[in-house]
């Protein structure tokens, strides 16, 4: 049977992660994820994805958690190579093995043969470990913010109350979506049922819409978006160290968008300077 | 303070009013408790209250409601939010922050005043339902009585001059309920709040209300002064209903006056009779020759590696044939305790048997060994009808026919669900679910049937109606309950658990007859109990018994 209260355990208020402002990470994974799409280079995706992994072992996040992030990543990693090795379609490409070779008979003609190409595992790999990069660091954020955090920090950073609360409020109701899960399943199990099927959706579901009804009861009986806006019990504040850490990171990450931006530039015949030619360099090779 | 004028509602899709014709006045600083069968109403007539209907609802709505003379059509729901709060049963479901001081800022937040405003509402909301020194701990860490206070002190922080209650203690431990009873009254009685609070379990709130009113059918039946409503006992109790023990032994020894406190019903009984002298049939605690089902050894078992151990060192044998009541505080290791039985949870350390069969993580139990009901019975049903629910075990069972079609007709002929066989399940009313629940468990005729405190939420008729099901049904049975009267009438012995281990096991009687045992464990004696101890009997636990030891 699955611990769920293991995974409702933050287990990482401790950590210096963990004590770092909600806007900080919140800002940092939005970075990221623009950042991400300007970078090609393999390593150093994979070298952001195990900064995620380090930053997954620092929190100090329990073990059923670890196993999710690592079960994320080798699911994402392999869907995401398997299909783009079979199926890569741009040229050049270089097939390394046949599956199904063109003279077999029946799935031959039907499938035209079918390939394992080289470019195909790059490319695949690429997008495999950017998914898995900002997965990582997307749960970390999650599970090493207090969820009232998170919500006063997207409130801070001009999201709409309405939309932050709701979203703030289904993370939270998770764990208790988890725990009928596994009840249902082990009501199905005792009678002979199948650990998952559809039919098991329906309480689920139904049980979901009961809570829906009572939460939106409990929230408008208390005044929710009665006004344009509210006030706040508690306010954030940046230290000085949270100032720093940010304008650093953004500053590395805009000097790699400027230098990407410029070699795409000269790459397509835009712009050309041969001042930068150092700068093209270092973003043909690294990013 | 509520003015209800000719109050109609029906909900939309649904052909008649769910409460008709309402007339209603509620002074202010009146604790008033709203009762009647399920499915009559009493709910909606609260969500009336707070503006719930019909400004969120749909559904046609005639007459008005006045809330301190001003009708709620008129007012907005933030507006209506300052003047009357609502809390609801299931804590859990209401309660959304992860921190207890930002549950009971949400309210004056969204009211925009200012910080300091708001700082000194949520300390004086914490403070009066008496969690002022807790502000800043987890939610999550809360009891389910600390809940329910965390929820009523969330509406407080509005400062409304009216709380309106629903079912507010159905969900909790003896315990539990008593401290939310306890808050309520304070806030009733020192702060003059006025109180309207929707409950079925009559014998548990009756002494700290000043009048009762009865609904039936979306009528209001009886609207008395407690002790004067307490009066037509007949037909409550003809409702399904619970009477206090106190009530129910006015009625049974037709005393002039209808007693509501243990003390005068005790003043009333010494005024003439005498005892019979007969004792009781000692119930033996293992028959000679007992087959055991579940031997349960040194078992311990924790959640997560830095979580105390949910159940710790414990054994337990239960023969065929018993009826077992486990009893604690939420949080006891009761749950766990069935998890294990039913090899939903193999052992940590210790070991578990149950029909001869050990439990390990490689090794469960055939089909058919545990039948087990959920506390939240919906969640046990997943077919398109009743039907197919309660065929769906015995078809995977792989029996032949004709066993088959006796198996699910004598569980829906015991269970009485008959004329419902066609009807989607998740459909019925909540009782009818509880017994397609346990109808689906017991045809497949389990070696022993396992409850997880499956009277929560329901009232007597239910409760009486499931337990005769499976008393008929089940020959083996241990279930988990915070309900004394269910443990006393239908258990042959009663396991009282505490942090995870079992500190006593015995006859009913003899449990309820401990009070230091029932002190630590969180439970509470019978009113009944303490009638006959005013009255210097020991063994009266109910109403039957002090009448089957007076004689006239």
């Amino acid at each position: 049977m699955l611990n769920w209260q293991e995974f409702t355990y933050s287990g990482a208020e401790a950590t210096a992660i963990f004590r770092l402002d909600p806007r900080v990470k919140i800002l940092m994974l939005v970075i990221t994820g623009l950042f991400i799409i300007f970078l090609d280079n393999p390593w150093l995706l994979a070298a952001l994805l195990a900064v995620g992994l380090a930053g997954v072992f620092a929190a100090r996040l329990t073990l059923l958690k670890v196993k999710i992030v690592l079960a994320v990543i080798a699911i994402g990693l392999w869907g995401a190579v398997f299909s783009q090795a079979l199926f890569y379609e741009q040229m050049p490409r270089t097939a390394v093995l046949t599956v199904i070779s063109p003279q077999t008979p029946l799935l031959g003609p039907l499938t035209g043969g079918l390939y394992v190409y080289q470019e195909g595992i790059v490319h695949g790999l690429r997008q495999g470990l950017r998914m898995a990069a900002m997965t990582t660091l997307g749960l970390l954020v999650c599970w090493t913010t207090d969820s009232r955090l998170l919500l006063l920090g997207l409130v801070r950073l001009r999201l709409p109350y309405s939309l932050a609360f709701m979203a703030v409020t289904a993370v939270r109701f998770i764990p208790i979506l988890l725990q009928e899960t596994l009840q249902v399943i082990a009501a199905s199990r005792l009678r002979g049922g199948r650990r998952f099927s559809m039919q098991t959706l329906l309480p689920i579901l139904g049980n979901c819409l009961r809570r829906a009804g009572t939460l939106a009861v409990a929230v408008e009986s208390r005044a929710f978006r009665a006004f344009g806006e509210r006030t706040y019990l508690e306010e954030l504040r940046f230290n000085a160290a949270e100032k720093l850490l940010l304008a650093g990171y953004l500053l590395l990450v805009a000097a790699a968008v400027v230098s990407k931006a410029s070699y795409l530039g000269y790459q397509y015949g835009l712009f050309y300077h041969s001042a930068l030619r150092p700068l093209y360099e270092f973003a043909r090779t690294c990013l | 303070m509520i003015a209800i004028n000719n109050l109609s509602f029906r909900y939309p899709g649904r052909d008649t009013a769910s409460i008709r014709e309402i007339n209603l006045h509620i002074r202010a600083g009146e604790f008033v408790l709203l009762t009647g069968p399920t499915g009559c109403g009493k709910s909606t007539l609260l969500k009336c209250l707070n503006g719930i209907i019909p400004h969120l609802s749909g559904g046609e709505c005639q007459g008005e409601v006045l809330i301190g003379g001003r009708a709620t059509r008129s007012l907005t729901m933030a507006q209506l939010s300052a003047k009357v709060g609502l809390v609801q049963q299931s804590p859990d479901d209401q309660i959304f922050a992860t921190a207890i001081q930002d549950e009971v800022a949400f309210g004056p937040e969204n009211l925009c005043l200012p910080r300091p405003e708001i700082e000194k509402r949520v300390e004086w909301a914490l403070t009066a339902v008496e969690l002022g020194d807790c502000r800043r701990r987890s939610t999550a860490a809360l009891s389910g009585g600390q809940k329910q206070r965390l929820a009523i002190a969330a509406m407080l922080a509005l400062n409304p001059r009216v709380l309106a209650l629903d079912e507010p203690i159905s969900q909790l431990d003896p315990q539990g309920a008593n401290e939310v009873m306890t808050v309520v009254r304070k806030l009733n009685k020192d702060y003059g709040v006025t109180v309207v609070m929707v409950e079925h379990r009559i014998h548990e709130v009756a002494q700290f209300v000043d009048r009762m009113i009865v609904m039936q059918a979306g009528r209001i039946l009886i609207d008395a002064p407690t002790r004067e409503a307490m009066a037509k006992a007949d037909l409550i109790a003809g409702m399904g209903l619970r009477l206090p023990d106190t009530v129910e032994i006015s009625r049974r020894f037709k005393l002039e006056r209808v007693a509501m406190t243990v003390q005068e019903a005790a003043g009333m009984l010494k005024t003439g009779g005498a005892v019979r002298t007969e004792v009781f049939a000692q119930r033996q605690m293992r028959r000679e020759g007992a087959q055991p089902v579940v031997e349960v050894r040194d078992l311990s078992y924790r959640y997560g590696k830095s979580d105390k151990l949910a159940v710790d060192c414990l054994n337990l044998v239960v023969d065929r044939g018993e009826r077992v009541a486990v009893m604690g505080r939420n949080g006891a290791g009761k749950s766990t305790l069935l998890a294990h039985i039913a090899a939903l949870t193999p052992p940590w350390r210790g070991a578990v048997q149950v029909a001869g069969r050990a439990i390990s993580r490689s090794y469960g139990l055939p089909l058919g060994t545990v039948g087990m009901v959920m506390q939240n019975p919906d969640l046990m049903l997943f077919q398109a009808s009743v039907r197919r629910e309660v065929d769906f075990g015995l078809l995977n069972l792989g029996l032949p026919a004709a066993v088959r079609a006796e198996r699910y007709s004598r569980a829906i002929e015991s269970l009485g669900l008959a004329p419902l066989q066609d009807d989607p399940p998740l459909a019925l009313s909540r009782g009818q679910r509880l017994r397609t629940a346990v109808a689906a468990v017991v045809a497949m005729r389990p070696e022993i049937v396992l409850l997880d405190e499956p009277t929560t939420g329901q009232d007597k008729r239910h409760i009486d109606s499931m337990m005769d099901g499976l008393a008929a049904q089940a020959e083996t049975l241990v279930f988990c309950t915070h309900d004394v009267d269910t443990a006393i009438r239908y258990a042959t012995r009663i396991v009282v658990m505490d942090g995870g281990r079992i500190i006593a096991a015995d006859r009913p009687r003899k449990i309820f007859a401990d009070e230091t045992l029932l002190a630590r464990s969180g439970l509470r004696p019978t009113q009944a109990w303490l009638v006959g101890k005013e009255l210097g009997f020991a063994d009266i636990f109910t109403p039957t018994d002090l009448e089957e030891r007076w004689q006239c």
